[in-house]
């Protein structure tokens, strides 16, 4: 393998690399129009898919000198698309930064058939994936979280424990710029971050001494948005306005905060290179993959290893489509758990609104505090799970309108400004991120007539919110509205599903020790395709109930790092 | 299965996807005419009519600039929507949306929320409205530390781990 090449020492034994240099497949970043191999052109690593977790794993692979190809579908966003310190703002959340696919219709999106599905799935395709579509919150998993099962008799334990995460989470703090306050009592001990968290706004003061007064837990929220010059990261202005792309260049996001740096490093990133099928050789090992430019003209990549990094729908809907006459129903799925057990986080809010002005417009958003008191399952709640608190700003003229309308109120007609002055600024939201339960018939499947730009078949998704997380939303939505009054809050008003809010996609290829009840095992290694890793969400066991993408980017940055210290016996095509 | 409407920013190459497409290339891409843009702005008009301090719809964007950038972003939905109303019996503007609303209360909400975040956005409303926002608040030294003056967390602290920490 290259690692060993570049440390000029010999190669123990056959692992990745066979034979002397012979890739020759072109670095750096290009089209996929631009792609060109030749025959035995291997790479070493194959990832599918430039978002958070699989710009995290290319950028560590890269370092190492191995060369990994990325394919992803998107492209790079120029930062002169963003919206966020410009007057259409709030219109683009109706376009092209609107965070459904569906509706935003780029062509690098592929649809989502959701006729059954309660929860619209949140995704972005691009150089950076959801990153750039992300608020930036960056919490972590709670201990319990591994053992649901053991601890209160829920879903299913993790392979893993939160002690071998946990140093992972430490290091990915760095890669991703973490800004945060270390010693919050929710989390056994962190390691430094490397920015102070941000501060937490008038608002959030606010919040903080309603929730004294309960006795209730709050801490000032870890974001991964700079306050500092880092991993070319710029300090925070705090427009408030991150889930369109920061256009300050704050926010991290994996175009900024990694693949500068893998490429840097002799990775190649071939972009609008949509994967039709990933491919196998004789002996049921992965062989690389066959993608699709925009042209509609076929390609074909050979790699040693495959990392999957599409994310919980998308890596689900790409196993799906590789068939074959060893894996009939699809690759990595003799489980039949592949697109299984889909969870989605359902996310409702409520919004209090105060008498002063608390200029409330101003970010991070980002999350500027955040409450883990009632995360874990307690029996008496008549539920089982729990859900992550964390305060946002309210946004602009708009979003004022829409809380308006929430509340039942006309948004047209004679008084409309008034109304909104009575929110905008005046108010702030604290959006709830509950558990949800794994269920086998909440799933992603290939739809038999909707497809993408490509004509590749559609995943269709099937999410039914049932009546635990219902009730859990209710009892949270309630307490959520107990802290704003304490706080001060005139009136509440409540979301029980937030708008375009989170639908994460977890759980879809999940981990686990039995082949037969999951399909990757605890470093994210197909049991059925030794040399096939997922690195996505899909691999969640169980929810939990927090913003992912810091817990799946610290999974697979622990997958590389597995990858890599095991390489010398890793299984490889032929 | 009807093909879908595409929006406007569609066929885009990425490297030119910077600010807002121009207006006539937007319209031209949606198919929607000068007329067209009267008769949003008639609906406009009613939805959201003077009153007080608040100006009707036509009045806050006088030039079109916002109505230009909405159009960038969903004038394919806007464009589909006059197609609708078209069709929506009723002699005026306000008629023919009272009659949306009654037949397809989803198509008028969608058109309301659009012209809405329109009249929102535009620099009369703002200013009428004291919105300061989408400018650059870089904290001052110390401000992340006054936010949590008096010892704010100091109960938090106190009380300790919170978490349950799990037999492995």
């Amino acid at each position: 393998m290259v690692l060993w090449r570049l440390r000029q020492q010999p190669c123990p034994r056959s692992a990745f690399y066979q034979g002397g240099w012979r890739v020759t497949i072109k670095r750096g970043n290009y089209e996929a129009t631009e792609w060109q191999s030749k025959p035995g052109d291997r790479a070493d690593v194959l990832v599918i898919g430039g978002g958070a977790s699989g710009a995290t794993v290319s950028k560590f692979l890269a370092h190492e000198g191995l060369h990994v190809v990325c394919l992803e579908q998107g492209t790079w966003v120029n930062t002169a698309e963003y919206t966020g310190n410009r007057r259409e703002y709030e219109l683009s959340m109706f376009g092209r930064w609107h965070k459904n696919p569906n509706a935003r219709g780029l062509p690098e999106d592929y649809p989502l058939e959701v006729s059954n599905c309660d929860i619209d799935p949140v995704m972005y395709n691009a150089v950076g994936g959801g990153s750039v579509h992300f608020g930036g919150m960056w919490p972590r998993i709670m201990p319990s979280d591994f053992r649901l099962k053991s601890t209160f008799g829920i879903g299913d334990d993790w392979p893993i424990s939160w002690e071998e995460l946990w140093p992972f989470y430490d290091l990915n703090d760095q890669d991703w710029g973490c800004a945060a306050m270390v010693g919050d009592p929710a989390f056994p001990i962190m390691g430094t971050p490397p920015m102070p968290a941000h501060p937490i706004n008038d608002y959030g003061r606010r919040f903080a001494q309603g929730m004294n007064k309960l006795g209730w837990h709050w801490w000032p929220a870890p974001n991964a948005i700079a306050n500092q010059n880092h991993h070319g990261l710029v300090p925070c202005v705090r427009y408030g306005t991150c889930e369109s792309g920061c256009p300050n260049g704050s926010k991290a996001s994996a175009d900024i905060t990694h693949w500068p740096y893998a490429i840097r490093d002799g990775a190649t990133l071939v972009t609008r290179a949509r994967v039709r099928e990933i491919t196998i050789d004789s002996q049921g090992l992965a062989s690389g993959a066959i993608f699709l430019d925009v042209e509609g003209n076929e390609h074909q990549v050979e790699a040693d290893v495959v990392v999957m990094a599409a994310n919980g729908i998308g890596t689900a809907r790409l196993l799906l489509m590789s068939t074959s006459n060893r894996f009939p129903q699809g690759l990595a799925n003799s489980s039949g758990l592949v697109g299984r057990r889909l969870m989605l986080n359902p996310c409702p809010m409520v919004i209090g609104v105060y008498d002063e002005p608390l200029h409330s417009w101003m970010g991070p958003a980002g999350q500027n505090v955040h409450s883990f008191e009632f995360y874990e399952t307690d029996e008496s709640r008549g539920h089982a799970l729990g859900g992550s608190w964390m305060t946002m700003p309210t946004g602009g003229p708009y979003a004022a309108a829409e809380i308006l309308a929430q509340d039942g109120d006309d948004i047209h007609g004679p008084g409309l400004l008034d109304k909104v002055g009575e929110i905008m600024g005046y108010s702030q939201l604290v959006a709830m991120v509950t558990a949800d339960l794994p269920h086998e018939d909440n799933r992603v499947e290939l739809d038999s007539t909707l497809t993408d730009s490509s004509g590749l078949p559609a995943p269709r998704v099937t999410y039914k919110q049932d009546a635990n997380s219902d009730a859990l939303i209710d009892w949270h939505i309630d307490k959520v509205g107990e802290a704003l009054y304490a706080s001060g809050a005139s009136r509440v008003i409540n979301f029980p599903a937030m708008p375009d809010q989170p639908g994460h996609l977890l759980g879809t290829a999940r981990m686990g020790n039995d082949p037969g009840t999951s399909v990757v095992d605890k470093y994210g290694r197909s049991h059925d395709v030794p040399n096939l890793y997922v690195v996505d969400g899909s691999v969640f066991v169980t929810s939990c109930a927090i913003s992912p993408t810091g817990t799946i980017t610290a999974l697979a940055l622990r997958t590389a790092h597995h990858l890599l210290q095991n390489a010398i016996d890793q299984l490889t095509p032929d | 299965m009807t093909a879908p409407v595409l929006p406007p920013y569609y066929e885009i190459p990425p490297a030119e996807r910077t600010a807002a497409l121009p207006q006539d290339v937007v319209m031209q891409r949606c198919g929607l005419t000068n007329d067209d843009l009267e008769l949003l702005r008639d609906y406009g008009d009613v939805l959201l009519p003077e009153n007080g301090r608040a100006p009707r719809f036509s009045d806050a964007d006088p030039d079109g600039e916002v109505l230009g950038l909405a159009l960038a972003q969903v004038g394919h939905r806007l464009a589909q929507l006059l197609a609708v109303l078209k069709t929506t019996p009723g002699a005026d503007a306000a008629e023919r949306l009272e009659a949306l609303q009654a037949a397809q209360p989803d198509r008028f909400t969608e058109l309301r929320d659009l012209l809405v975040c329109c009249y929102l956005s535009t620099p009369m409303i703002w200013e009428i409205v004291g919105y300061d926002g989408r400018k650059q608040h870089l904290p001052e030294p110390g401000e992340a530390e006054s936010y949590l003056a008096g010892g704010l967390l100091d109960q938090v602290v106190a009380r300790g781990p919170i978490y349950i920490t799990p037999d492995n």
